[in-house]
């Protein structure tokens, strides 16, 4: 078994207040694999990854990283939120050091880590505002700074909570295409939230579609695209929308709209 | 938008104004004040007249006011130096140990709810009509103010950030010095600016009850002597103080936190 490697068997988890949120849910992300959960909202997608993060206690069935159980603050895990989650009296570099400084335990960065983080914030659209503080920026640009936080932590697995959700459309396409760059310039392991079926598309190896609560996986889509993947090259691609509209109708189906 | 976003001379000519509006209105309630005592309209003796005032601390600046008034602030420096430390420290303290908390919580609103100015006698028979009461007095108006910020701010910690210290596996310590204290600093700060103009107040609610020297005790002589032009003038010392005071924890706030906070705007004028 490879040490990348996310297995979730049969895993129910039920909330205190005697919510079930999720329900016999299986599921596998193969070393460098992109897979994307898509479902409706509160279908206990967040629970998977708070699971998989060692966040939240395993109540029944069996969660493996590798070969290892969750525990939180693994340091072969790198976690994005739908926030932010940006300190405000960091400045942006210092905000994208701060999980290697977690990490490491020291604020002196590794030789080239800081290169990198130059690199990344680049990357990501922000170079030149590495000593901007996080209120002077808007909110996709203080997304795209946890993106490359993310990134420069050397973690081999990363799990994304609909990172982008709160971004307006245009923002969106952006980052989702600088998350490709990234991650196809270093592929990891990723297991991708989001309620936005695009999204996954242009972005997943493969995509679980998710049960509305109790969170199940109800069917399972290898998406065939080649890569690298150019975003707006797909708008026009007739495969793009042939993923579309078949795993549309299962969306919609629980989404019921 | 902030005022990062204007020129140099536009910002110059809006301090200006704001300075000029400021002595104008002044300048106009002085002007009303006088006008209306002139025109019989009120009695001089209860509200005197701004140029009396104004007499009265030419003739009595530095054999009076400044040497109560340095009392009066030495007093307050104390009690404030006193209550931020006592105040801070007890706050992570309650914190870090919720336990303690949960016991104290019904002693501690009970100390904090009663009237202040009630326990200025039991102070002045403790500890006498010199500086100790005085500090007595406002350290326990300061340190609960400061005491509640502390804690309000460390324990209103996002909780994403709580989410991303516990997904980097921050140990407790971590946690602390990199997200809890620097996440609660803005709201001590607010607390500690609070403390200072209570500290001021307790000091001269101390000095009107009894004392020797400061600015509270020579209120309450020249109001013994009727001389309203007195009692008013050291009021105007006090207000400026109150602002000098206030502009100077404004000012530090900014130099401090104002890149990161929204309080740009709080140092200018």
């Amino acid at each position: 078994m490879y040490r990348n490697e996310i297995n979730v068997e049969r895993v129910s988890h039920r909330f205190a207040t005697g919510l079930l949120a999720v329900e016999d849910m299986s599921l596998r992300v193969a070393p460098g694999e992109f897979v994307v959960i898509v479902g409706p909202s509160g279908c206990g997608k967040t629970t998977i990854l708070n699971l998989i993060a060692g966040l939240i206690a395993r109540q029944s069935g069996k969660v493996t990283i590798g070969e290892a159980v969750p525990r939180a603050g693994r340091q072969d895990i790198a976690y994005m939120f739908a926030q932010d989650a940006l300190l405000p009296w960091r400045r942006v570099i210092d905000n994208v050091l701060f999980g290697v400084e977690i990490h490491t335990g020291t604020r002196k960065p590794k030789p080239g880590v800081l290169e990198q983080a130059h690199g990344l914030l680049a990357m990501v659209g922000l170079a030149g505002f590495e000593t901007a503080y996080p209120r002077q920026l808007s909110h996709g640009m203080r997304q795209r700074v946890a993106l490359a936080r993310t990134f420069l932590m050397p973690s081999p697995i990363l799990l994304m909570d609909e990172p982008f959700g709160a971004l307006d459309a245009h923002t969106k396409l952006a980052l989702e295409q600088g998350l490709l760059r990234l991650w196809e310039s270093n592929k990891r392991t990723v297991l991708f939230i989001t309620h936005d079926l695009a999204e996954a598309i242009v972005l997943a190896d493969r995509i679980l579609v998710c049960t509305t609560r109790p969170g199940r996986i109800k069917s399972e889509i290898a998406v065939d695209l080649p890569r690298p993947r150019s975003i707006s090259a797909l708008q026009n691609d007739p495969r793009y929308h042939d993923y579309y509209q078949r795993i549309w109708g299962d969306l919609a189906a629980e989404m019921a709209i | 938008m902030t005022d990062e976003n204007k020129t140099r001379g536009a910002l110059i000519r809006e301090l200006a104004w704001l300075y000029a509006g400021r002595v104008l209105i002044l300048l106009a309630f002085a002007g009303v004040w006088w006008a209306a005592v002139r025109f019989g309209l009120a009695d001089k003796f209860f509200v005197s007249t701004p140029p009396e005032i104004v007499r009265f601390l030419f003739a009595n600046f530095r054999k009076e006011i400044v040497p109560n008034a340095a009392d009066t602030l030495r007093a307050m420096l104390i009690a404030f130096v006193l209550s931020g430390v006592a105040g801070v420290l007890s706050g992570l303290a309650l914190v870090e140990l919720p336990r303690v908390k949960r016991l104290v919580d019904p002693f501690l609103t009970a100390l904090n709810s009663m009237p202040r100015i009630a326990l200025a006698p039991i102070f002045i028979l403790w500890f006498g009509i010199e500086t100790t009461s005085k500090v007595v007095l406002a350290f326990s108006l300061g340190f609960f103010i400061v005491l509640m910020s502390t804690y309000a701010g460390m324990r209103n910690v996002d909780p994403t950030l709580i989410r991303l210290s516990r997904s980097l596996g921050c140990s407790p310590w971590q946690q602390f010095t990199k997200i809890t204290l620097p996440w609660a600093i803005p709201t001590v700060f607010a607390g500690l600016k609070l403390a200072l103009i209570y500290c001021f107040l307790g000091v001269v609610t101390s000095e009107m009850l009894a004392s020797k020297v400061g600015l509270g005790q020579l209120i309450m002589y020249y109001s013994g002597l009727l001389r309203m032009e007195a009692v008013l003038a050291i009021l105007l010392v006090m207000a400026v103080c109150a602002v000098a005071l206030t502009m100077i924890a404004d000012r530090i706030e900014a130099a401090l936190l104002g890149s990161w906070t929204e309080s740009l705007q709080s140092a200018r004028g």
